[in-house]
């Protein structure tokens, strides 16, 4: 009784999806000269760049988790950012905790790495060995150090802080009560057009941004109205559309790619090879790969059910 | 037919009773020429063979085919070690046998610019193009030594007296004499109209012709390109009687 194969990773080396899309405008693989090589590598990019222009491909949305700073509105983002999808704030980091002076122990002496006028401060476990003594500049106040909890050592324990703490009210913080993940919130900002962005009187007010403009430069901006304030640890969740990575065709490199699209991307290749060296070729191979994309991207979606519902809330404040 | 048969039987139809030194000496040249027309045009199953005795080396991404050894066709020598038709290579990674897919050396410099890194056949692929009649090159660069295994078409070495037995003196005999014919004739001029035998290479030509055409009917049917293996005649349509075959 034969089996079937153990595995179901195979992915394609991009020369081999050259070579492949070669053989389908007729050209054989020990035929290939370097300038059918050089055409090649260019349309293997093309066609990747057309694509980008057709939709989201879900294999390419990202998720960044982006750190604010107060006063800061314009946050220059990655190039390789098509667009913006979902974009929210989280106004508490469940990985990192807040305490005060009493709960280390040892005498240790907290201090910011940071001048004391910010109000977070991240340690890492270089500032916590145990000779280290964290002199600070002047004493900070309660509340305005976080760390992570693996740089603590075993006598630290720590207790949960609030999630948002004003600084005129430092918490208290028990020293024997271990310390429990604060649960985030997450509050979805709306996405606004240049045109809106450039309607708001001050665009440096400050408070909880609830809003945002998606400056598509290169690099692409995103613009955050009203500006992260004070009040709390700012982080933004953003999901993004990327660009494929770059087909590289040496050195067996693995295209950027889903399974379910191969076909297409391999006839599309050699659709756009077909009108450089075989134009005879062109009108089957491109009949072929609309088929093969229309598969392709009906099967790349998410299912799950769409509620549609008017949304009577300002649009942003 | 071996060498002395055939030796004899060429002394006898071209009239060498008496065979001068010349004639004698120019023999063995004209049998191999005819030889190598006669493999040029018939590739049969016999030459086709595999042979395991190459290595790679690590960090080298040429295989020099010359260094093989071993190889024989019906147990007969070859005249060169390395085959004259280069079918197919593959490496022995693992347990498995990664077969090298056939590019162009051009493809082969640029997909892997880098010829100093090295990775096994088959990771993620494995190109390989013959850059000459006898030198391999692969890519990737292969990281240590990997047993390679040639698959083609070796060249029987000559029939001679040292070498007297061979596949086509054995299988093609008829074809073998009239291929050494032509050349005899040519040798002796014979293919003019004044001369004393003026049709003998004309006739010896049709001979020889029709020997291969026969050689080559033989030989599909050896490598099942027979008349067997054809497709199916397409199903008569309604009402018409079935395809004889």
């Amino acid at each position: 009784m034969s089996a079937s194969a153990a595995t179901a990773l195979w992915e394609p080396a991009v020369s081999d999806v050259l070579l492949d899309a070669y053989e389908r405008i007729g050209f054989r693989g020990n035929a290939l000269t370097t300038e059918h090589f050089t055409s090649g590598r260019r349309s293997l990019q093309f066609v990747l760049s057309a694509w980008a222009n057709r939709g989201i491909s879900l294999w390419k949305v990202v998720r960044t988790e982006l750190h604010l700073t107060q006063g800061i509105a314009d946050y220059p983002l990655d190039p390789a950012i098509i667009d913006l999808l979902d974009v929210y704030r989280r106004v508490v980091q469940p990985e990192f905790f807040v305490l005060d002076q009493s709960t280390l122990d040892d005498g240790a002496v907290l201090a910011a790495g940071k001048p004391p006028a910010e109000t977070d401060f991240v340690l890492d476990q270089s500032v916590l060995d145990g000779s280290d003594v964290l002199a600070a500049g002047s004493v900070p106040p309660p509340a305005e150090f976080m760390l992570d909890q693996s740089v603590l050592d075993g006598s630290d324990v720590l207790a949960p802080a609030a999630p948002a703490v004003p600084p005129d009210q430092p918490p208290v913080l028990p020293s024997d009560q271990p310390i429990a993940p604060i649960p985030p919130i997450d509050v979805i900002l709306y996405p606004i057009s240049r045109t809106e962005y450039a309607q708001i009187p001050n665009k440096t007010q400050q408070g909880q941004p609830s809003a945002f403009w998606f400056e598509r430069t290169k690099p692409p901006v995103l613009h955050l109205w009203p500006v992260p304030d004070a009040t709390l640890a700012w982080q933004l969740v953003l999901h993004h559309f990327d660009r494929f990575a770059d087909p590289d065709p040496t050195m067996g490199n693995i295209g950027d790619l889903q399974n379910r699209f191969y076909m297409a991307y391999v006839c599309e290749v050699a659709t756009d090879l077909a009108l450089k060296w075989a134009p005879e070729r062109m009108a089957a191979l491109a009949a072929a790969t609309k088929l093969y994309w229309m598969e392709a991207s009906e099967e790349d979606r998410e299912k799950a059910p769409m509620h549609i519902r008017p949304d009577f809330s300002a649009f942003f404040r | 037919m071996n060498w002395t048969e055939l030796v004899a039987a060429v002394e006898n139809y071209a009239v060498q009773d008496q065979p001068t030194a010349e004639f004698t000496a120019i023999l063995p040249v004209l049998i191999g020429q005819a030889e190598i027309r006669i493999h040029r045009e018939l590739v049969p199953a016999a030459a086709s063979g595999q042979n395991t005795s190459l290595m790679t080396v690590a960090g080298n991404r040429s295989i020099d085919m010359t260094a093989m050894s071993g190889q024989t066709v019906n147990g007969a020598p070859v005249k060169f070690s390395y085959p004259m038709i280069v079918e197919d290579v593959a490496a022995l990674v693992g347990t498995s046998w990664v077969q090298f897919a056939p590019t162009s050396l051009a493809f082969i410099d640029q997909i892997w610019p880098n010829s100093a890194v090295t990775a096994p056949p088959g990771t993620p692929f494995a190109y390989l193009n013959m850059a000459d009649n006898r030198t391999a090159v692969i890519a990737p660069t292969p990281d240590k030594a990997y047993a390679i295994r040639v698959t083609g078409v070796w060249r029987p070495a000559p029939i001679a007296i040292a070498n007297p037995v061979t596949w086509l003196g054995e299988t093609h005999p008829d074809l073998l004499l009239a291929g050494v014919m032509v050349e005899v004739a040519l040798w002796m001029r014979d293919t003019s109209s004044v001369a004393d035998q003026p049709q003998m290479a004309v006739t010896w030509s049709q001979i020889y012709d029709t020997a291969l055409r026969s050689a080559l009917q033989e030989e599909r049917f050896r490598q099942r390109e027979g008349p067997t293996l054809e497709a199916y005649p397409p199903p008569p349509g309604p009402g018409q009687p079935p395809a004889g075959r």
